[in-house]
């Protein structure tokens, strides 16, 4: 009875990873406007759930969208509660040793830095400042590395909230992806601005996957190929950036 | 102004502000069932700790004086961990082939068939169980003084009748100790209730959640209505639900207080 038991028990198993090929969940933050938000329904939305979506049924396969909260979201895909994340997360070399990423779908964005209007900040000699990083990114991790000697680095769970606390004036900058920044200043009314010089950090913006995955990751590749030469991916950056790229076809 | 209120009807009530109206039933949910398994928690509680047995009076001091001493929020995020990682070692050692086990690159679980994935259902019942056992350890103080308080000439007279033990538990002492337990109850719950405000730290949608994601700043047209920080509004609005439920829950027990002292003890009801 136990053996029988035992054998359903497997081949519900094995049954279920087989079905995954079919079909794959996508985590999301949800929180990273314009590339992934709730829109007025409720609904996840934006840049990667609409390039997710493309992908997803030129591949074949059915995709589910889940909400992660950022700062666990490479240990829930680890511990195998969704296949792929598309986040706003970009390529490094830290993230890589432990998970995978497909090729990149959105080219190398510097980062910025943005201060209500006004602000003077003298970044060949920045000290006593505090700066506003969303956790567990590139920009938190290069802050990290070059000011927290002599300024105070501010962690956020979510950008949003670095900007709440900018406009609140408990912080001196915040340093971000330059397309997360750009519309936020734009639609500011001039309220922001940005402010010192442009980093380059990171290899782009790509889906993330477990390295026991190689076979999802081919697949994903091969499309996201596909959907770059065909315009796709270029038409749905200048659809949600405002036009303002960057591209891959340049 | 036709206008004005027609705008602000429609905003909140698009999908956005549903779905936050509709997370509210996971906050009722976790108190209510919470509250019930806290009570269920308490009687056991307690009458382990008045057991003549005395292993098992240990097992409920135990439990009502070291659950009682652990932060809820602590429990919180310690019990659902456990209880989570202990089903899938449990599946584990069933269903984990040690090829499956070489293969996994992740430290936990041991094989990926073995993860179990927790949806809002899942996470929900284990918050209930875990505000179940924190605040049952409270209510097993109140219920165990509750108890003792129950004069004992009414068990011996109920002895004299010729009731069994189990007999003079459950229809004399039981029957009679709400009286004395209410007034302590009713503040467990209002703890409970409290408590519920903390569902987000299991990734359940709840609504302070949602407060925090309505209220947040928008500055993107393309993303809904853009204004500025808005959250303190929306707290405001969770303060005011969370005064009525305290409202209604007084109300609530008075009526109960009053249906338990019927017939019983009038000294116990001031």
């Amino acid at each position: 009875m136990k053996k029988i038991m035992l054998a359903a028990v497997a081949a519900l198993a094995l049954g279920g990873s087989a079905m995954a090929q079919e079909s794959i969940r996508i985590a999301t933050e949800g929180a990273y406007a314009p590339w992934n938000f709730l829109d007025d329904s409720g609904k996840p939305a934006g840049y990667e759930i609409e390039l997710g979506n493309a992908i997803c049924e030129k591949a074949g396969l059915t995709c589910e969208w889940i909400i992660n909260d950022w700062d666990s979201i490479i240990p829930n895909l680890l511990a195998g509660n969704y296949d792929l994340i598309m986040a706003g997360m970009s390529i490094t070399e830290e993230r890589l040793q432990t998970i995978d990423f497909t090729q990149n779908y959105f080219p190398p964005d510097p980062s910025k830095f943005v201060a209500t209007t006004g602000t003077e900040i003298d970044f060949a000699a920045l000290s006593g400042k505090r700066i506003g990083v969303q956790g567990g990114t590139i920009q938190a991790a290069y802050a990290a590395e070059h000011f927290a000697a002599d300024n105070t680095v501010v962690t956020f769970a979510t950008a949003d909230q670095a900007m709440a606390d900018l406009a609140a004036g408990n912080l001196d900058t915040i340093l971000a992806d330059g397309a997360y920044l750009e519309p936020v200043v734009t639609a500011s009314g001039g309220a922001i601005e940005f402010i010192g010089d442009e980093i380059l950090i990171g290899e782009g913006v790509g889906g993330g996957l477990r390295k026991d995955d190689p076979e999802l990751k081919a697949k994903l590749d091969e499309t996201l190929t596909a959907l770059k030469a065909d315009g796709t991916v270029d038409a749905l950056i200048a659809k949600w950036f405002d036009g303002h790229g960057p591209y891959f076809s340049e | 102004m036709i206008d004005d209120i027609a705008f602000w009807v429609s905003y909140l009530t698009n999908g956005k502000h549903l779905t936050w109206y509709a997370s509210f039933q996971f906050t009722i949910f976790a108190a209510l069932m919470g509250g019930s398994l806290a009570v269920v928690f308490g009687l056991l509680g307690a009458t382990l700790k008045n057991s003549r047995f005395w292993p098992l009076r240990l097992v409920g001091t135990i439990y009502s004086s070291i659950v009682r001493g652990v932060p809820d929020v602590l429990f919180f995020l310690f019990f659902p961990l456990v209880f989570e990682q202990g089903v899938e070692w449990l599946v584990a050692s069933q269903i984990c082939t040690p090829e499956a086990i070489a293969a996994q690159t992740a430290a936990w679980p041991p094989c990926k068939e073995a993860n179990w994935f927790l949806g809002t259902t899942e996470y929900l019942l284990l918050a209930s169980v875990s505000l179940g056992i924190v605040y049952g350890a409270f209510a097993t103080n109140v219920i165990h003084g509750a108890l003792r308080s129950v004069p004992s000439g009414q068990l011996e007279a109920a002895r004299a009748f010729g009731m069994s033990p189990g007999q003079v538990l459950w229809r004399i002492q039981i029957r009679q100790m709400w009286v004395y337990a209410l007034p302590g109850l009713s503040n467990v719950w209002m703890l409970i209730v409290k408590a519920t405000s903390l569902l987000s730290l299991l990734q359940i949608a709840d609504i302070v959640l949602w407060a925090d994601r309505l209220g947040a700043p928008n500055f993107l047209p393309a993303v809904g209505l853009v204004h500025e920080d808005w959250r303190w509004r929306y707290y405001l609005v969770l303060f005011v639900f969370y005064i009525l439920v305290t409202w209604l829950s007084e109300r609530a027990f008075e009526a109960i207080m009053r249906r338990a002292g019927k017939g019983i003890l009038s000294e116990a009801r001031v």
